[in-house]
């Protein structure tokens, strides 16, 4: 009986230790690096029903974050986020983001963005385009030539819908102090075959960012038919 | 009447445009430009943290340093010891000795 009690005694005394500060800040270092938040996945009519139009992002390793559409203004959809970062964006073409840190100031010549005319990009078709960066880098030559794939197919809340896919393949033309070897990469918009509304695209901005994929979850809604299962989550 | 006219033709292109768009910025969920944090790192750091203090709180401390004099002399004073040595003066039968007392630092153990 009294090694039991003894035993009970210990116990309790250990568990006290977990109330030094030492282990609390341990504790909560632990929990900050582990426990992400979870992807924003909606059912369909909690999109349907949203007060503004809703984008999934994905921006590198965090979670997916749902997006709103803050105001569409000269031709340019401003989407806003819970923390205040806002990605600006012309029919579909990132042009300018705030509140990422080193963000996009702006991007020339995007009225020749061949993603503003999908139907007509052949081929070769290329774009030559200049950024500027807040952190003082100015003028980066960025060329990208076109490619179109047919005949996709995406899922969305367990309903298929045919997709053309427009590769856009990547090339930091400005010279580097050093040496690099992640100039080239891809970037990629999906557009619903039928109406040729872009519902889903991969954009890397530069070299030294992360990969920004965006899911127009408001505009897939619209494009399911109505009588669709409205349990099911989007992706 | 012509401005009228070109503000009335935008308004109607930019009706068409956002008839389905919802603006407004409500309903977001979640932050996309939040630092994230290597996992690894943080756990290779808190590991390191608790190494540190357990060492920190282990170790032993080091023993007062003891001071002593030679065998037979008395105990230190002040970190000087007093010792004596006999000293023999004077030849044939006329010899005779000495005591003399000298000092030395203390003996640090």
């Amino acid at each position: 009986m009294t090694s039991i009690k003894c035993l009970i005694s210990s116990a309790l005394l250990l568990t006290l230790t977990a109330c030094a500060g030492t282990y609390h800040s341990y504790i909560d270092n632990l929990k900050l690096a582990f426990n992400h938040p979870a992807n924003v996945s909606l059912p369909l009519d909690k999109v349907k029903t949203a007060p503004s139009d809703l984008v999934y992002v994905k921006h590198g390793e965090r979670a997916v974050a749902a997006m709103a559409l803050y105001r569409i203004e000269a031709g340019q959809h401003k989407w806003v986020s819970a923390d205040n970062a806002m990605l600006i964006e012309e029919q579909g073409r990132l042009v300018r983001t705030l509140g990422f840190g080193n963000d996009l100031l702006s991007l020339t010549n995007a009225v020749t963005d061949p993603i503003r005319r999908v139907d007509s990009i052949r081929k070769g078709s290329n774009w030559l385009r200049l950024a500027d960066w807040k952190n003082g880098e100015y003028g980066y030559q960025i060329r990208s030539h076109f490619e179109v794939q047919q005949g996709l197919q995406l899922v969305y809340f367990g309903q298929v819908l045919p997709v053309t896919l427009v590769v856009e393949n990547v090339q930091y033309e400005t010279p580097s102090n050093y040496l690099r070897f992640d100039s080239n990469w891809q970037n990629r918009f999906w557009y619903e075959a039928k109406t040729g509304t872009l519902i889903k695209s991969e954009q890397l901005l530069a070299p030294f960012r992360e990969p920004l994929t965006m899911t127009y979850i408001s505009r897939i809604a619209r494009l399911l038919p109505s009588d669709n299962p409205q349990h099911l989550a989007g992706e | 009447m012509k401005k009228l006219i070109i503000a009335a033709a935008v308004m109607a292109l930019s009706a068409g445009v956002n008839a389905q768009e919802a603006e407004g910025g409500a309903g977001t969920i979640g932050g996309v430009a939040t630092t994230t944090i290597a996992a690894g790192v943080v756990g290779v750091a808190v590991a390191a943290a608790v190494i540190s203090n357990n060492r920190s709180t282990s170790v032993t401390p080091r023993p007062e340093p003891v001071e002593t004099c030679n065998p037979g002399d008395a105990a230190p004073v002040n970190g000087v010891c007093t010792g004596t040595t006999v000293t023999v003066t004077g030849t044939g039968t006329n010899t005779s000795t000495t005591t003399v007392a000298f000092t030395y630092p203390a003996i640090v153990e």
